[in-house]
């Protein structure tokens, strides 16, 4: 009984997923047959949106992007964070709390400002405007991630290696964080998850030279309708990577969750 | 330090936007400061679509966040016990949360689809007749579902982690002095939850407040303004019509609501210490 009730609810929530991917098999013909499960599954959706839709170039788009706004955002996250644990300030707490205060913004809120700003600067529609405004939520999750991941570190160690000669920098890399490798890698994961996922900013603040996967799907509109076969496919393309990512992170999300 | 300004300079900008006459397709060298117009103009009710949609956003927000609710917590207790395959089950369960939410709201688009979807093939097959879900009058039920299937999962999780930190010996003791489960489940371990479930109804709050992507691909706040809730109105406004500083004005009142009920979560949180 429990273990039936169980299984629903894991179905509901995995099922569309499930749809779209049987959607993105299925030939256009069929997808007139909704209910229709088994069938000879064709990759022609998959081949369609990298022919004719570029699919390929979101992809790459998407990975610039993320990767640059994840390197950036844990490299001065990290040392933020480092700055937070290791020193003590007046006002550290209220400072701390405006930087979180950023990740809990809106981003349809936040994308008024950052189109004025991409247009004064004549930086709309670049990879630079979406790597800086990814920051407003990545920077601040990492800062949170990597303080509690110092504040979990035994202090004596990092002193330890400090007396034998090591300066604060060259402890700082050769024995933190070697320690917290582990966090650090779930850090980064999820960090490219949200960027790869963003939606508003991707959809306001590029057009033609940036293509970012996650507006992909909204362009499949033609005078027929949408899609499906297409849409599906891309979708699932778009959706691959952070699936196995959140396999990956499971541990570290339910923790930041809860 | 440089990261505070992170958060505070573009709401800093936003707020200036919202005195201004600035529109989208003028350079910004035009905009003339015009003060509290805009927010007059948005309470007075000349824009006559703004109120509607503040009150749409908080007819969402209350009725998913309840729902969620009480999906969630029978779904925490029904995970609250050893069992085999848990790890698959959670995996399950994060798939709506790590899900592109604009890709999340087409696939529900594909399921609620009149001639393609999967849904009114099983409607058909009970009631003999298909629905269109995302007309005038279902539109606003299909958006709801969508946002519970997103976020339950996190209350569920939530609440489950909030199940588990409960000690068992009270329980037990209760037991032995012959309180039924369901006497135990209502007097002693829901007011030792009351924390956790203050915490993540006002987090669910937040995210129904600010969802915009499954709905701009779902529905695009359609039909007619069914489902137009406050940040559809606030993109509509800006990048639609272009009126940026009425648009700045309406984001400064969501970016209010939402500080509001985080500084209410916080208090929550210092309360539990």
């Amino acid at each position: 009984m429990v273990y039936a009730l169980v299984t629903l609810v894991a179905l509901f929530a995995a099922f569309p997923v499930f749809y779209m991917f049987v959607t993105s098999l299925k030939t256009h013909v069929l997808l007139y047959e909704p209910a229709t499960i088994l069938f000879t599954p064709t990759l022609e959706n998959y081949y369609g949106s990298i022919q004719k839709y570029g699919l390929l170039r979101y992809l790459a788009d998407s990975l610039i992007v993320a990767s640059v706004n994840v390197i950036v955002c844990i490299a001065l996250g990290t040392i933020a964070a480092y700055a937070l644990y290791r020193f003590s300030f007046r006002h550290k707490e209220k400072l701390v709390f405006v930087v979180l205060s950023a990740r809990i913004f809106p981003s349809i809120a936040l994308v008024l400002p950052f189109y004025l700003i991409g247009l004064v600067f004549r930086i709309l529609d670049s990879y630079l405007i979406l790597v800086v405004t990814f920051m407003v939520f990545n920077l601040p999750f990492v800062v949170v991630m990597m303080k509690s991941f110092f504040e979990n570190m035994a202090p004596e160690i990092e002193e330890a290696a400090m007396l034998d000669g090591c300066s604060r920098v060259g402890a700082l890399y050769r024995i933190v964080l070697p320690q917290i490798k582990t966090g650090l890698f779930a850090t980064m994961v999820m960090c490219f998850m949200f960027a790869w996922n963003e939606f508003t900013y991707a959809l306001f603040l590029v057009s033609t030279n940036v293509k970012m996967i996650s507006t992909a799907v909204i362009f499949f509109k033609t005078e027929r309708g949408i899609l499906w076969g297409e849409v599906s496919a891309l979708g699932i393309v778009a959706v691959l990577p952070v699936i196995v990512m959140s396999f990956l992170t499971q541990k570290y999300i339910i923790k930041g969750m809860t | 330090m440089p990261l505070m300004l992170l958060g505070v300079v573009p709401v800093t900008l936003l707020f200036y936007i919202s005195l201004t006459s600035f529109e989208i397709g003028y350079p910004w060298s035009k905009h003339e400061f015009v003060g509290l117009a805009n927010y007059y103009r948005l309470f007075s009710g000349r824009e006559t679509e703004f109120w509607p949609a503040l009150r749409l956003s908080i007819v969402v927000a209350t009725v998913s966040v309840v729902i969620k609710f009480l999906i969630g917590l029978g779904v925490a207790v029904l995970l609250n016990r050893k069992l085999k395959g848990e790890y698959l089950v959670v995996a399950m369960l994060l798939l709506p949360m790590a899900v592109n939410p604009a890709i999340a709201g087409l696939m529900w688009k594909l399921m609620f689809s009149f001639d393609f979807g999967i849904i009114n093939v099983l409607v058909e097959r009970v009631t003999g007749a298909k629905v269109v879900w995302l007309g005038q009058n279902y539109a606003l039920f299909s958006v709801l579902v969508v946002l519970v299937w997103m976020h339950f999962p996190l209350s569920a999780l939530m609440l489950l982690a909030g199940l588990r930190g409960i000690a068992p010996e009270p329980l037990e003791a209760a037991q032995l002095d012959g309180c039924s489960t369901r006497q135990v489940f209502w007097w002693i371990v829901l007011p030792q939850l009351k924390p956790v479930i203050v915490s993540s109804s006002l987090f669910q709050a937040i995210l129904a407040f600010q969802v915009f992507g499954p709905i701009y691909t779902m529905t695009d706040g359609g039909p007619g303004n069914a489902t137009e809730i406050l940040p559809i109105y606030i993109y509509k406004a800006a990048f639609g019509i272009g009126a940026m500083g009425i648009s700045a004005a309406a984001a400064i009142i969501l970016v209010s609501i939402i500080m509001a009920l985080t500084a209410a979560m916080m208090v929550a949180g210092r309360q539990k210490q």
